[in-house]
């Protein structure tokens, strides 16, 4: 089961990269919602249905919103594509530190801490839950246009 | 161990347009990738050869839709960012502060 799964989230970080790299935001936001798509393949191939539910509408807001604001800022990344100078190196140099104290504290960790029991599927109660969340930020966004539009009036 | 790192690296790139990306529509896309690689973390976490733990799908499925939500907030609150100073910029928004 590993093998699919790990090939399908190696994809997503590919994907997740061509829309940082990417100065066509059009294709920034095709890219950010095709991640959320196989990520969502992903988790149903681990047998994570609810979590693959849950990317599929997360990727579907994500995917509506960063078309709303691609429409609203303009359709190309005019921002220098790589940023240099010192920071630029810190960051560098962050990824790289944090990727190999990664590896050491798995190497550490072993591969068994699952729990005990194990289920296909879920509860529908979480989705609920994450229903909620999403009309919850849906509304926060509306009552944030909504504030914003009028206080030049 | 392989899923773990193959988790790590969906992080990894997340942080890398966190950190170096300067346009911030591209620094919420990384947050977004960030939290996809934490949930799959914990799902690898709560795998037990038979299924996925309930509580571990529970605690990735708070991680992607919290994740996604935050992320959809902040891409609102960019675009006011760009009606104010006219860029996407971090690093020019700071620059035209005040």
């Amino acid at each position: 089961m590993d093998m699919p799964v790990a090939v399908l989230l190696i994809v997503t970080a590919v994907l997740g990269l061509v829309a940082l790299e990417a100065r066509n935001m059009k294709l920034v936001q095709a890219m950010s919602g095709l991640a959320f798509i196989v990520f969502a393949g992903a988790m149903f191939a681990a047998g994570a249905v609810e979590v693959g539910i849950g990317a599929i509408a997360g990727g579907v807001v994500l995917y509506l919103m960063l078309g709303w604001g691609v429409k609203k800022t303009g359709g190309t990344d005019v921002v220098a594509a790589f940023a240099s100078g010192t920071s630029a190196m810190a960051g560098i140099v962050a990824i790289v530190a944090f990727l190999v104290a990664a590896y050491f504290a798995l190497d550490g960790l072993g591969v068994g801490i699952a729990s005990s029991t194990a289920a296909h599927g879920g509860s529908s109660t979480g989705l609920l839950r994450e229903g909620l969340v999403i009309v919850a930020a849906v509304a926060a966004v509306w009552a944030m246009l909504r504030a914003t539009g009028r206080r030049g009036e | 161990m392989q899923m773990y790192l193959v988790s790590a690296i969906l992080v990894a790139a997340g942080l890398y347009g966190v950190l170096l990306k300067r346009n911030l529509f591209k620094v919420l896309i990384g947050v977004a990738l960030m939290a996809l690689g934490v949930a799959s973390f914990v799902v690898t976490s709560g795998n037990t050869g038979s299924g996925v733990d309930v509580v571990s799908q529970t605690v990735a499925l708070v991680a992607v839709v919290g994740g996604a939500s935050v992320v959809t907030l902040m891409l609102v609150t960019a675009v006011r960012l760009h009606e104010k100073y006219g860029t996407l910029d971090i690093r020019e928004m700071r620059r035209l502060k005040g």
